[in-house]
């Protein structure tokens, strides 16, 4: 079992860290919160054997319950439906902003892995070898993935569209 | 069109920031953390006595099905979790969260969000800060290209959810619909500082079970309340929905008051719509199928004498109908119970 104070201490260190991270992966401030929730409790669980890298054993948990969950229909459902502003959105009356919101609707299209394979490179800047860790997968995965995952961003419909007019 | 990877990494930087303002939820937390502490206790003697059991078994020739050890299963809802993911009504009908938002009653007028919808029946579910239910926030749906607002039903806001922390059924948005704006006002009696503070909601889309189930046990109506005058239990008559809708009862009318309770049991209670007739004139009072008697109390009607006789039987009718046609799907009971004043 885990030293409550020890344990508090990490939460209050991590949890905005993880909970931004959870957002990205889930777009929803709820399933965020209840992702982290869920990774906090496993690593709680298994507190005496985490050793050091705490944060990253975490954050391993968050990508790979994300994953899971996604594969499960209706937190797929769940997600595409949308995600509730909790705050409204700071609107650009500018056309970067458009663009701005159309790369953050065609991310939301991803599927889970390439999703988290893009979170992991590109807002948490790891390496392909880091990322590849904490997916559990190979070196050479993470490399398809993050080259599909870019492929669809460019080759998105309304992206496209948008880049059409623009020019 | 390139992506830039330093565009990408400010975009997922400037989205996820609002993290900072989003506090540790360190009560839900700590009950996790102690459902999980049982979980492992309770584990610990089931291998104990499993290995009492298995032996019994070996005797017999019995298969044991000993179950799957416990997980943390996403899709069970959390009893703590006041908007949870998934959740089972006791009759079988299941929730399942499409949309969760927050309203901050003491920065935001109102929140707005959009929901993609199917073909199931919605409802909204409200976490309600303390002292909520006299000041509820103002509920409406609108569908694009619909000049018409649809909120709650049967009646519009969201007393209910608050007092019973129950979800209530949105309107049926026309057929066809595939994307609906849901939005939340803040309630506008009282200053900022009176009205209540937070408050998160949660549309779900509801399936009823596949097999109607059996209907629970009627609540019985109180055999007298009220003091001044007393009322009296003079003849009461329940029927199971969906097969029946309506109850019908005659009494006699001596010249003294009389008052009507009726409500519904199960999942239908407070969800459907009511019709009384009095000698076959429609009273106008009724609204809905309110829940049946609790701790809290309960509702009552006294029929004016403009729709009794001046003496003789008095036929009741109480009709009930569904605006939701997957409420023929769910079990409940009517109940209409004629009281008379003892003096």
């Amino acid at each position: 079992m885990a030293d409550r104070s020890e344990y508090d201490a990490f939460v209050a260190a991590a949890w905005q860290r993880l909970l931004r991270t959870a957002y990205l992966l889930t777009r929803d401030w709820a399933a965020a919160e209840d992702l982290v929730q869920t990774a906090l409790l496993k690593a709680w669980v298994a507190w005496p054997r985490i050793g050091d890298e705490r944060e990253a054993y975490v954050r391993k948990i968050i990508f790979n319950v994300h994953v899971s969950w996604w594969r499960r229909r209706w937190r797929q459902a769940e997600v595409t439906s949308g995600s509730p502003p909790d705050r409204t959105q700071a609107t650009d009356h500018m056309g970067q902003a458009d663009e701005r919101e159309l790369v953050w609707q065609a991310l939301g299209r991803l599927p889970a892995r390439q999703r988290a394979v893009v979170v992991l490179r590109f807002f948490e800047d790891m390496t392909e070898v880091q990322a590849a860790e904490t997916l559990g997968c190979s070196v050479g995965t993470i490399k398809s993935q993050t080259s599909k995952a870019l492929a669809k961003l460019r080759v998105d419909d309304s992206f496209a569209a948008s880049f059409a007019k623009g020019r | 069109m390139a992506i830039d990877r330093s565009e990408l990494h400010d975009l997922l930087d400037e989205r996820s920031r609002p993290a900072a303002d989003r506090p540790i939820p360190w009560e839900s937390l700590r009950r996790r953390t102690g459902r999980a502490r049982h979980r492992r206790l309770t584990a610990a003697v089931a291998s104990a006595a499993a290995l009492v059991v298995v032996v019994v078994v070996g005797v017999s020739g019995g298969l044991l099905g000993l179950g799957e050890p416990d997980r943390d299963d996403p899709t069970v809802a959390s009893v703590a979790d006041p908007i949870p993911a998934r959740y089972v009504e006791p009759d079988g009908t299941v929730y399942r969260r499409i949309a969760t938002a927050t309203l901050d009653a003491q920065r935001q007028k109102s929140v707005s969000f959009d929901v993609e919808v199917g073909d199931r029946p919605l409802a909204i579910l409200a976490s309600c800060p303390t002292g909520a239910t006299s000041e509820t926030p103002n509920f409406f749906v609108r569908v694009p290209g619909v000049a018409k607002l649809f909120t709650t039903s049967p009646i519009p806001g969201m007393m209910s959810t608050c007092d019973d922390n129950r979800a209530m059924d949105v309107m049926p948005l026309p057929e066809g619909t595939r994307r609906a704006t849901f939005t939340v006002e803040t309630p506008r009696r009282g200053t900022a500082r009176e009205r209540p503070q937070r408050w998160r909601f949660g549309v779900y889309e509801w399936t009823p079970p596949a097999t109607l189930k059996a209907a629970p046990t009627p609540v019985e109506p109180p055999a007298k309340f009220s003091r001044q005058p007393e009322f009296r239990l003079v003849t009461k008559k329940t029927v199971t929905w969906p097969a029946a809708r309506e109850v019908e009862v005659t009494v006699p009318y001596t010249g003294r008051q009389l008052a009507l309770m009726a409500y519904c049991g199960g999942g239908i209670a407070g969800r459907l719509d009511r019709e009384d007739r009095v000698n076959g004139r429609p009273t106008k009072t009724a609204v809905i199928c309110e829940s049946p008697p609790d701790g809290r109390g309960f509702g009552y009607a006294v029929l004016g004498t403009r729709t009794l006789p001046a003496k003789g039987p008095v036929t009741i009718q109480v009709r009930v109908k569904a605006r939701i046609p997957e409420y023929l799907r769910r079990p409940g009971t009517l109940t209409v119970a004629v009281y008379e004043a003892a003096e």
